[in-house]
């Protein structure tokens, strides 16, 4: 089929004229091209995927000549066809299914042992090798002396305890013989030794003979003196008893030490999170201790910057909407209204019904109340340590706090709310 | 390059709603793979020839089991893009 044939079918089958079809076969292989050469492919669902793929370079050798060839790395464009149009163009061998002839499951058990007993023949005729080339050479000769070093190894460890104890046995006489000599030596010189250990301590009490020895012992002592600490680490049980009453009691202080700190970090832990608590439930985000929050709200919110929006009917008729910001929530009003507010007169109370920081919510919910007839409205205000923006839904204006209470109830009455609360109106409500 | 994109960019070229692109460009597919299935082959000028290819059956393996196989015969088309279309591709 030429293409000129192709077009006119086109044509007809798209229902576009023939200069049309041409046009968009032109601007169709224009951007086909682009895209391709972009290397990104063109998926067409239903029909296939065309690909950029490199055929890599190769090496080839002309048998003639025997020259070296560089055949170049190629790009070309790869169509891999969708599964329906495969399957169609694939009609006639539709039915065909992939027959078995042999089944071989148990081939793959007896290549995994082939494996494993190869692994061990092969491993005996190495180990021939190696023996016969131990004979020859000296190359595997270490590898030998390894195993029989490792053995020695071993036999060293089980003789070496003995070895020790041995040689700590001899160290044990040594150091025996060389405490007992100089002993013995000071014997012969004076018959006293021995005793000047046991009079160290009691030296207060006897006060004469001290005197005595005192005068006797310094020639001795300079002698003495660098064997005196030998004996003590070995015969002084009682001074020993001493540092090892004494140590415990360190120890205990260094414990108590211890202790003491960490109980310090944990009493300054608990205050911590005593304040972070005490300082959400202040801000309203937990509610542990309900009444205090209610006053602390009114007292933080009052002097903070309050946009008013209030309805039209609500305000007297001297007053242009000029501040007011919220025009939106003002003309829905059409409830009739079952208390009318009198709002000229000194202070005026206003019943805070719900907060959103969505204005739209807010404005549906002040169009909810509004028809089951209270007068709600929406009041913006801005409050910085809870984020923004907020728009409060109040039902206002009463001249007294008496008037507001009863609406209140009402409120929680019917619409089952919890949290309601009276507050005064704004300066900027009243004026 | 999914369909949708490449129907926008096609859709800017030639001045066209997406949409109408979109009807053509599905056509000109569906009329390809129809003459494909009907003639076995259509070659277009500048942009490729689309064939029908044969695989005779042979024996295979499965890699799995072990189990050994007789692959039946197939048909794919295939498609083999046009010399300008190639060159512009290896101009890189």
């Amino acid at each position: 089929m030429k293409k000129g044939e192709f077009l006119k079918l086109f044509a007809k089958r798209a229902k576009i004229s023939y200069d049309e079809a041409e046009l968009f076969y032109e601007k169709f292989i224009q951007r086909f091209t682009r895209a391709l050469k972009s290397g990104q492919g063109v998926r067409i669902p239903g029909f296939g995927e065309f690909k950029v793929k490199i055929r890599s370079g190769k090496r080839v050798i002309d048998r003639k000549t025997g020259v070296e060839k560089l055949i170049p790395s190629k790009a070309f464009v790869a169509f891999s066809p969708a599964k329906i149009f495969a399957e169609k163009v694939n009609i006639k061998y539709k039915n065909l299914k992939p027959v078995i002839i042999k089944v071989s499951p148990p081939t793959v058990e007896v290549k995994e042992s082939n494996e494993f007993n190869l692994t061990f023949f092969e491993s005996k005729p190495k180990m021939a090798k190696a023996e016969l080339e131990v004979e020859k050479g000296q190359v595997y000769e270490q590898v030998v002396e390894k195993i029989e070093i490792s053995k020695s190894q071993d036999e060293d460890y089980l003789l070496l305890p003995s070895n020790l104890i041995a040689e700590q046995k001899s160290y044990n006489d040594d150091k025996e013989f060389s405490v007992e000599v100089p002993v013995f030596s000071v014997f012969d010189k004076t018959e006293e030794e021995p005793e000047v250990i046991e009079v160290e301590e009691p030296k207060i009490l006897e006060g004469s003979k001290i005197k005595q020895e005192e005068d006797k012992m310094p020639e001795f002592n300079l002698t003495e003196e660098p064997k005196q600490p030998e004996k003590k680490k070995l015969f002084d049980d009682i001074t020993q008893k001493e540092e090892g009453k004494t140590m415990p009691f360190e120890y205990e202080e260094e414990s108590k030490k211890g202790a003491g700190f960490w109980i310090f970090i944990l009493v300054v832990f608990l205050i911590f999170i005593g304040g972070v608590i005490f300082l959400l439930n202040q801000y309203g985000y937990i509610h542990l201790w309900g009444e205090g929050k209610k006053v602390s709200k009114v007292e933080f919110k009052l002097p903070e910057e309050v946009v008013v929006t209030v309805p039209p009917e609500a305000k007297p008729k001297i007053e242009t909407p000029s501040a007011v910001e919220e025009k939106k929530a003002e003309p829905i009003i059409t409830a009739p209204k079952v208390e009318k507010p009198a709002p000229k007169v000194g202070k005026n109370y206003v019943v805070q019904v719900a907060a959103f920081q969505d204005r739209k919510l807010a404005e549906a919910y002040a169009n909810n109340l509004r028809k089951k007839g209270y007068n709600a409205f929406v009041e913006r205000a801005f409050v910085e340590w809870k984020g923004g923006n907020w728009y409060r839904v109040r039902v206002g204006f009463f001249e007294s706090i008496e008037q507001a209470n009863k609406i209140a109830n009402k409120l929680k009455r019917e619409e089952k709310l919890e949290r309601i609360w009276v507050s005064e109106a704004g300066r900027s409500i009243t004026k | 390059m999914r369909k949708g994109e490449f129907v926008k960019s096609l859709a800017k070229d030639l001045g066209w709603s997406i949409s109408r692109t979109d009807e053509v460009l599905g056509e000109f597919f569906n009329l390809v793979s129809e003459i494909l299935i009907k003639e076995g082959k259509l070659s277009l000028s500048k942009f490729g020839i689309f064939t029908v290819k044969h695989k005779a059956s042979r024996k295979g393996r499965n890699p799995k089991t072990g189990d050994e196989l007789i692959l039946p015969p197939k048909d794919y088309p295939y498609f083999r893009a046009s010399k300008s279309i190639v060159d512009a591709i290896n101009k890189k």
